[in-house]
């Protein structure tokens, strides 16, 4: 949680936990580097990552000071990003990744932050592998560290 | 009766081969955010809410 040192006002609140984005087994020829022998095996590819998986800001801090509007970002670069950096300087995490709701303004946000979105085609293949057509998806958007 | 709206994440692991690679290539080839302009932009906004702070809290004892 973030609080106004001044008032102890809640300004917002996140969490992080640690993540992977995964494929499938499957079969892949290695080569040996030294001997150059191909031998078939089974591989699993993972890129490490770490999801912001909760993030936000006290709708009535801001509505109470007006002028703190954009204070998102602030708590994105200067409380979250050290915490991953840190992170990533003893785990192998690649990304930063999120899930947003669908929402136009939200996804701008979190593009102004430095997030990324996949093309469409693999979006809406995301969605349709799991979930039924009538559940809206969320937005998986990433950046890379 | 309306139904509510349902949000789900889409599952991010167990991806199918090509779906997967395709996701990896465009991930790693993303450029890093400009952390530096992105970095720039909210100093710029702690500088304009502090000073608006200190404009607040000057009016408030003043007022006293």
């Amino acid at each position: 949680m973030v609080r106004d040192n001044s008032s102890s006002e809640l300004v917002g609140y996140f969490s992080i936990k640690a993540g992977l984005i995964s494929l499938n087994e499957h079969e892949e020829i290695v080569v040996d580097s030294i001997t150059g022998k191909e031998t078939r095996k089974t591989v699993f590819d993972t890129l490490p990552g770490v999801e912001l998986a909760n993030f936000a800001v006290n709708d009535s801090y801001i509505k109470k000071y007006p002028e703190n509007k954009g204070v998102g970002l602030i708590i994105f670069r200067s409380f979250i990003m050290p915490i991953i950096q840190e992170a990533a300087k003893s785990i192998g995490i690649k990304i930063l990744y999120l899930f947003a709701l669908p929402y136009q303004d939200l996804i701008s946000r979190y593009k102004s932050y430095g997030f990324s979105r996949l093309d469409d085609p693999y979006e809406d293949q995301l969605h349709s592998r799991l979930k039924p057509s009538y559940d809206e998806s969320c937005k998986f958007m990433y950046q890379r560290l | 009766m309306a139904t509510p709206t349902r949000f789900g994440k889409p599952c991010m692991t167990n991806l199918p081969k090509e779906l997967g690679i395709a996701i990896f290539k465009q991930i790693l080839s993303t450029p890093k955010p400009d952390y530096e302009k992105i970095d720039a932009e909210a100093k710029a906004l702690e500088k304009k809410i502090l000073e608006a702070r200190q404009k607040r809290n000057a009016q408030g004892n003043s007022a006293r």
